[in-house]
């Protein structure tokens, strides 16, 4: 068994985000089915559709991917909408888990503290999964 | 402020705003440093005919680490479609990916940067070229009468 963030791939635009690399999390923005019920009991189960999910990507401070992240966003941000919009992927390369998406964009400028160290800073991506297919939380075995 | 330059290299776009004044006078010793007598080549300042490029590399082999001196000035002032939709981005951050192991690119981009940059260096539109005419009339065993 054997798990690595090394070996993990995590890719947004083109831009390998693996510099001074802390963490990646991904969280869905809400449960895929709710429910209702009635004063008699009765439950009745629906789908909420929800599609989308948010990648946390946390790196070190020094990390020098964050100028091209913010490169990235301030072209964004100063074009005609939608063409910031990218493919993100993540991969364990020595696991099952996998995250991949053609609908990806940066949420916004991440907060920065400067202080005595540099801080860890954190960028959120939303990402729109096109299917569940695409999205799998694998193990290392 | 004068319009940014575009051009494209390899089909993406690339666009270039002007330096500086100090920066300009910078990247102009620079220039001469690097390139000697083939800075002529680089400044348009032939008959129109495209740069030389062969002359420009041989004269880069023996400095070329003024390139980098190049890229620094020229790099922040730059953007580049990045992902072919047209979103245009700051190219600084992005030298690695798109200027690693392409020695070529790097100088077809400076070629391109340094010729907007000094377009109208010795090339007679500028300020400089009526007192150059001057310069070059009296300069001349027969010489021609000044215009204005």
């Amino acid at each position: 068994m054997l798990y690595n963030i090394i070996g993990c791939q995590c890719i947004f635009l083109a831009l390998p985000l693996h510099d001074a690399i802390v963490s990646v999390e991904i969280t869905p923005e809400g449960p895929a089915y709710a429910d209702d019920i009635g004063a008699d009991g009765s439950v009745c189960r629906y789908a909420t559709n929800e599609r989308r999910a948010t990648a946390n990507i946390t790196l070190k401070g020094h990390s020098k991917v964050h100028e091209q992240l913010s490169a990235i966003h301030a072209g964004d941000v100063s074009s005609v909408n939608g063409l910031g919009v990218g493919a993100f992927l993540f991969l364990d390369g020595n696991g099952a888990s996998k995250v991949a998406t053609d609908k990806a964009w940066i949420l916004g400028m991440p907060a920065k503290t400067f202080a005595q160290a540099p801080s860890d800073v954190t960028w959120a991506i939303r990402l729109v999964m096109s299917s569940p297919l695409t999205w799998i939380v694998g193990g290392n075995g | 402020m004068s319009s940014p330059t575009e051009f494209e290299l390899e089909g993406r776009r690339f666009e270039v705003k002007r330096l500086s004044p100090d920066n300009a006078c910078l990247g102009l010793e620079v220039l001469g440093r690097a390139l000697g007598p083939a800075a002529a080549q680089v400044l348009g300042l032939g008959d129109g005919a495209p740069p030389d490029y062969g002359a420009i590399l041989q004269a880069l082999v023996t400095q070329a680490s003024q390139l980098s001196r190049l890229l620094e000035l020229f790099a922040p002032r730059a953007k580049f479609d990045r992902s072919g939709t047209g979103a245009m981005i700051e190219l600084k951050p992005f030298l690695d990916e798109v200027f690693a192991g392409r020695l070529d690119l790097l100088i077809a981009f400076l070629v391109h940067s340094v010729r907007a940059e000094y377009a109208c260096f010795l090339a007679g539109s500028g300020a400089l070229g009526p007192l150059l005419a001057q310069l070059g009339a009296s300069g001349s065993p027969s010489p021609k009468a000044p215009t204005a």
